[in-house]
């Protein structure tokens, strides 16, 4: 069992802060904790509240003394919003080791049972933090109701950072992956090598997705597709072949990725993100890549950011024709979803009424289209493997780009590909006041009544 | 399927009486019961039902419909109203109202915006 903390760009910068002082500095850490089917244990951070300056009764660089002043208050806001409280403090000094001393150990034995006691939530945990040359290090567990360490912390903003504890074996094959190492580094590496990325859609997209992220190192995937393969799929799926058609994709794409290389794990749900049971699965990834083309599945997707921290990025490829059924354009998208950015119904990225139109029941859709008050379900679509390629190839260099950080600042969140006038365009949209995807609005931890914020038929 | 609560919250401030039940389609029913209409109909209250979709609120409900069927005491026909449907057993006056989509803000308006595009448009039926 293990814990990752998943924490937004401003708390992460406030860990940071700490870290870097001069002087040891202490802080509660609010968060909500979501322990998934299979033991994880997820943290989702929502305020770090500093140690007022009246409360520290010793500071110097090497020790901490505080009054129960310093963190009382902190406990009762966390008692009042429902969440675990995790006591923090740093090792001042750069290569500081950021593991409890005797007298740590000492302090939390103490503190346990009182922050399980005031929030209500018999729950404890600590986070000691360091850095090294300005990046983050830490240590951390939870003990009371759950016990286990916290062995990562995942920061989703403009940058998405993976940082595994202190003390936690990290490294990716060296010789394997020399070709990227020398591009990236090995930090960068070991990242790529540890994410679990989800692929909500097994087809063009996102076989040629699956593939190249493979090849890049991941290892763990959750695959997601309700359909079978088709003939026709097998002109774009990657790793699919005519023996292969009747098979569910999933199986199709994740018997292909194992085969890539070794020790990739596939979670093969032949199902759609409708269900909420197949959405919830979404929880689990660091990183989703949305390759469907459904509205209904993209008004979903585009909340995960914001209530659960997971960045998305969602593709598409469109192919407009004209009266004669000649290709007047061909266009790819790639918005990158996150805190801090606006989600797809703020961009306008999602047709609601195709939306409605698709979770209708057949005979109900069909009967508002007759009376002209539903618009009519496109057909099938125009589909080419290049195009596909292409738009999988820049969302899999966005993930590449939020992970290395190569690109300009401030970092586009969506790229327009006009591949028919060879042109690439980025732009920035910032959330739009009180929409879910707007910080002010909190929605991390709040969907325990409706996941996601919605109703789910099923 | 339930109400969010920003909903409840909306219907139980504004001491709306309603009730929540699922049906065969996929759609939540929210029937507002006893709801006040304003003068100029054919009946002081009625009872007004809202179906709302899985993508609700990211999209907004379509249409309402009525019991008792309405007529406007002044006479003269009550635009987009003349269909009968039945739900919950019961048969219901639809009104067949929608909104720009540009109209409903996704994620923000809810059903306190609807009941204010209710009243609206109910007042314009009676006067
Ligand atoms: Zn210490
Ligand atoms: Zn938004």
């Amino acid at each position: 069992m293990s814990a990752t903390l998943r924490l937004t760009g401003p708390l992460h910068d406030g860990l940071v802060v700490m870290a870097t002082s001069p002087i040891e500095t202490g802080a509660v850490l609010l968060a909500h904790q979501l322990t998934l089917d299979d033991g994880t244990v997820i943290l989702f951070g929502d305020d770090l509240i500093a140690v007022p300056d009246d409360a520290y009764e010793i500071r110097t660089d090497r020790a901490l003394q505080i009054t129960s002043d310093g963190y009382i208050h902190a406990l009762k806001t966390a008692r009042d919003r429902g969440m675990i409280a995790l006591w923090v403090h740093s090792h001042p000094g750069d290569r500081a080791i950021p593991r409890p001393s005797t007298h740590d150990r000492r302090v939390n034995e103490q503190l346990e049972p009182l922050f399980g006691d005031r929030t209500e939530t018999e729950q404890y945990g600590y986070l000691v933090v360091s850095h090294d040359a300005g990046a983050l290090t830490f240590t951390g567990e939870l003990s009371g109701q759950v016990t286990t360490s916290i062995t990562r912390i995942a920061v989703s903003w403009q940058r998405w950072i993976f940082r595994p504890a202190y003390d936690a074996p990290t490294g990716a094959d060296r010789a394997l992956f020399d070709r990227n190492i020398r591009a990236f580094g090995d930090g960068i590496q070991s990242t790529i090598s540890g994410l679990t990325v989800a692929i909500v859609g097994a087809g063009g997209t996102g076989s040629a997705t699956a593939e190249q992220l493979t090849r890049l190192g991941v290892r763990s995937f959750i695959l997601i597709d309700p359909d079978t393969l088709s003939d026709s799929n097998t002109t774009r799926v990657y790793g699919s072949t005519p023996a292969d058609v009747g098979r569910p994709k999933v199986d199709v794409l994740g018997d292909y990725l194992e085969r890539i290389a070794h020790g990739v794990h596939t979670t093969r749900i032949q199902g759609s993100i409708l269900t909420e049971a197949v959405a919830r699965t979404l929880i689990g990834a660091d990183v989703v890549f949305g390759c469907t083309d459904d509205n209904a599945g993209r008004l979903r997707l585009s909340r995960l950011p914001y209530y659960y921290l997971t960045p998305v990025i969602d593709c598409g490829v469109q192919i407009p024709s004209d009266q004669d059924g000649l290709i007047s354009g061909v266009f790819g998208r790639v918005t990158t979803l996150h805190p801090g950015a606006a989600c797809l119904a703020c961009r306008d990225r999602i047709d609601f009424a195709l939306a409605e139109a698709e979770t209708r029941s057949a005979e109900e859709q069909q009967r508002l289209e007759k009376e002209g008050y539903a618009p009519a379900l496109p057909g099938v679509e125009p589909a080419v493997v290049t195009f596909t390629t292409l738009v999988a190839a820049t969302a899999v260099s966005e993930l590449l780009e939020r992970l290395v950080g190569y690109g300009d600042t401030p970092t586009p969140s969506e790229l327009i590909l006009y591949i028919h006038d060879r042109t690439l365009r980025g732009n920035i949209e910032d959330p739009h006041t009180g929409h879910y995807c707007d910080p002010a609005t909190r929605r991390i931890g709040t969907d325990a009544d409706m996941f996601l914020g919605l109703n789910w038929a099923s | 399927m339930k109400l969010p609560e920003p909903d409840r919250e909306f219907l139980d401030r504004s001491g709306i009486t309603y009730r929540v039940f699922d049906d065969d389609t996929g759609m939540l029913n929210v029937e507002l019961i006893d709801f006040p209409l304003p003068p100029g109909l054919s009946a002081s209250t009625a009872s007004v039902l809202f179906r709302l979709s899985a993508s609700y609120p990211d999209t907004p409900p379509d249409m309402w419909w009525v019991i008792p069927h309405l007529t406007r005491i002044g006479g003269g026909v009550i635009p987009a109203t003349e269909i009968i449907e039945t739900h919950d057993g019961r048969s219901w006056q639809r009104w067949s109202r929608h909104l720009d989509p540009s109209a409903w803000r996704s994620g923000i308006d809810s059903l306190e915006s609807y009941v204010r595009l209710l009243r609206t448009e109910l007042g314009s039926a009676a006067a």
